[in-house]
């Protein structure tokens, strides 16, 4: 199962691709905290799919794609071929997220010769990615090891993955940090160079009691793995950096959670079924229906949310909405996308982290930057005409439109150059 | 209901359940608009009604006058929301004989909707879905939501997609009136050659639906089609549940109301996942 490919997407709408299900949600493992399972509960198994029907949808959505599941590499190796043969003609790269408990060297010959990148989603080693649960503690621990065996092949190849680990009880309580942080340095001196780390998205109140983390706990585990960082040699957290570029006003490359997104349409992604049929994003997707997209993008959520008092699930007054933006409405409170995300005390905290660091390097954040109003009211105006823009691109436009008042550029931090 | 300071500005997101139900629906509501508004035009000429108040989206409005005035009608319409807005366009059209028009604000609202619609005017209300169901008799109200049971007034579900042939804030949501006119109607449609319609029309207004409002942005679930848009603003979640005893075709089966629950047992019920949780706890 994957755990979710938003890592590995950015704002560049010109260069954004499709997740392509030929198999649905369709897996072979069944991870306790899976976003999909409303989905999976509601949609019949997918069985067959259309191969002309699928490669017609991803020309008409343009910009490549990425193999996406449940886990992809259920479908047999010769329509992968056919699949990512087509990829690397059409749009020269290709791209897969898996749970990594199905490769072989036959794929990973597939991934050299069709220049696949590979996103991997496992939460830690051994007993850590129990959750990630397989029917028996005996299989799950097996399949476990065959995608720690799976990073290893990937690496020897010269092809190291892209990790994705969510945070829960099962790997990142205070007791089982250390293990995680051992288990990063290894993946680091293989030569990983990219990990995401992701809040546990909750679908199901057992799971919620079972694995969910209190936000301090949430906090401690991202503080320890910023610390972390600082010993690695090549390998990041991309949340780190992107809090960064987003209190810099550098945020053009930041993935999709920090940007404005409509629910019914999800613009930084587009998924394919197997049908051909386009669908959503499955975060937002708390009915189990996979509903076609809106011909339309609104952003009203975040005129809303702008308005609205923390109190009712607002984020009125708050300085880092325009970095934050209620983060992505999968995670919304109680699961209404009208709600800032249920994670909003673990972002503050992260963005007030870096809001400290920043200002002892003499540098002003967005968050304190005198402009941030004049920000916030760009940003407004672009959504209510259905319009969104990164922080970047605001910056640039208010500075050229007030060049003539110094204010902009003599704060420092913000340089709009 | 207590209101925020803001208003979100006009929208309307439409997403249907799936490209069947997409096929099929669309070009049903399309016909069923025209039928609407024909129908509500030679009902008044034919003086099967005195007067009619419909909201009718988009273009269509556009035809009204000359139609109208081919058959002797009086037409006032006015577009919603302010001026200079951007966003749907919807309007408010009153129909009358022209020889028997009375211009008036409340021309073509019933007696016992008069006073709704005067507290809505004047508190600058969007909707009064909320408001109306708290006034329908045998409703179940528990914190956030106000469920009803039975056959519904098209115009409280449907007014942002299908022509609202009532027009007007509803004392209560089976407002008699209005439920009568809506009988007269739908009798005026099969003489009128549209009896396919009525029959679709009238099941309807008894599929299950569900109107729910926060933070200014309203979320209209039906069977095969969910909308977005704007409404009142307001301090905390309201909703309103229409419990439906027909189900149309290409009716999805999801988690909520109002789809339909999968005849399957869910993951999360399953015993593996359940051994999971249990052993996961205790390790």
């Amino acid at each position: 199962m994957v755990t979710r490919a938003s890592g590995t997407r950015t704002f560049r709408s010109d260069t954004m691709g499709t997740e392509l299900r030929p198999l649905g949600v369709a897996c072979n493992i069944g991870c306790q905290y899976c976003y999909q399972h409303p989905q999976r509960d509601v949609e019949p198994p997918v069985k067959r799919y259309d191969m002309e029907a699928m490669k017609a949808a991803v020309r008409q959505e343009g910009g490549g794609f990425t193999l996406f599941g449940g886990e992809p590499l259920l479908v047999p190796l010769d329509d992968l071929e056919e699949l990512w043969a087509f990829g690397l003609k059409e749009y020269v790269r290709n791209g897969v997220q898996t749970n990594g408990t199905l490769i072989t060297p036959e794929h990973i010959e597939l991934f050299l010769k069709y220049k696949v990148g590979v996103g991997l989603s496992i939460d830690g080693p051994e007993d850590l990615n129990d959750i990630r649960w397989a029917g028996t503690l005996g299989k799950t621990r097996s399949l476990t090891q065959r995608t720690e065996d799976a990073i290893a092949m990937l690496v020897q190849a010269g092809i190291p993955p892209s990790i994705i680990t969510t945070l829960h009880r099962g790997n990142a309580t205070w007791d089982k940090l250390p293990r995680m942080a051992a288990w990063f340095r290894e993946l680091d001196a293989m030569g990983i160079r990219s990990a995401r780390l992701h809040l546990l998205e909750v679908e199901n109140d057992a799971v919620r009691v079972s694995y969910h983390l209190s936000p301090e706990e949430n906090v401690e585990a991202m503080l320890y793995f910023s610390a972390l960082e600082d010993e690695l040699a090549t390998l990041r957290f991309d949340v780190f950096q992107e809090i960064e570029q987003l209190m810099r006003a550098t945020d053009d490359k930041v993935s999709c959670v920090w940007n404005a997104c409509d629910p019914y349409t999800t613009s930084a992604v587009s998924g394919v079924e197997g049908n051909g049929q386009r669908s959503n994003c499955g975060r937002t997707n708390k009915e189990g229906i996979n509903f076609i997209k809106a011909r339309r993008v609104n952003y009203m959520r975040y005129i809303a949310l702008y308005h609205t008092p923390k109190s009712m699930g607002g984020c009125q007054g708050c300085r880092f909405f325009s970095m934050c933006k209620g983060h992505c409405p999968g995670t919304s409170i109680n699961g209404d996308w009208r709600n800032r995300t249920e994670h909003c005390a673990v972002w503050m905290a992260l963005f007030e982290r870096c809001e400290q660091m920043l200002q002892a390097r003499g540098e002003l954040p967005l968050s304190l930057h005198p402009a941030r109003e004049t920000f916030e009211q760009a940003l407004l105006d672009h959504w209510r005409k259905d319009r969104h823009t990164s922080l970047k691109h605001t910056l640039i436009r208010i500075a050229s439109q007030q060049s003539k008042s110094p204010d902009m550029r003599s704060k420092g931090g913000l340089d709009c150059e | 209901m207590n209101r925020l300071e803001f208003s979100i500005p006009p929208f309307l997101s439409v997403a249907w359940v799936s490209e069947e139900a997409l096929k099929h629906w669309q070009p049903i509501f399309k016909q069923l608009n025209q039928a609407l508004i024909d129908t509500t035009l030679s009902g008044v000429a034919q003086g099967v009604w005195n007067s009619r108040r419909i909201r009718i989206p988009g273009a269509a409005v556009m035809k009204l006058p000359e139609t109208a005035k081919a058959l002797g009608l009086a037409v006032r319409s006015t577009q919603t929301g302010l001026p200079g807005e951007k966003g749907p366009v919807f309007h408010d059209v009153v129909i009358q004989l022209r020889h028997t028009s009375q211009p008036g604000d409340t021309a073509g609202i019933p007696d016992c909707c008069v006073a709704r619609h005067n507290e809505m005017q004047g508190n600058a209300r969007q909707e009064s879905i909320w408001e109306s169901a708290e006034a329908t008799p045998g409703r179940k109200f528990d914190t956030d939501t106000i469920t009803l049971h039975g056959g519904y007034v098209h115009g409280a579900v449907w007014h942002k997609l299908l022509v609202n042939p009532f027009s007007y804030p509803l004392c209560h949501l089976y407002c008699p009136t209005t439920l009568r006119l809506t009988t007269e109607h739908l009798e005026w449609m099969r003489a009128e050659s549209h009896a396919g319609l009525a029959d679709i029309w009238a099941d309807m207004a008894h599929w299950p639906a569900e109107w729910n409002a926060s933070h200014g942005i309203c979320e209209m679930r039906t069977p095969v089609v969910k909308l977005a848009y704007e409404t009142d603003a307001t301090d905390r979640p309201f909703r309103v549940r229409f419990d439906g005893t027909a189900w149309p075709t290409h009716g999805a089966f999801g988690l909520d109301f109002p789809y339909r629950s999968p005849e399957r047992k869910r993951m999360t019920d399953s015993q593996s996942f359940k051994n999971g949780v249990d052993l996961l706890r205790n390790l």
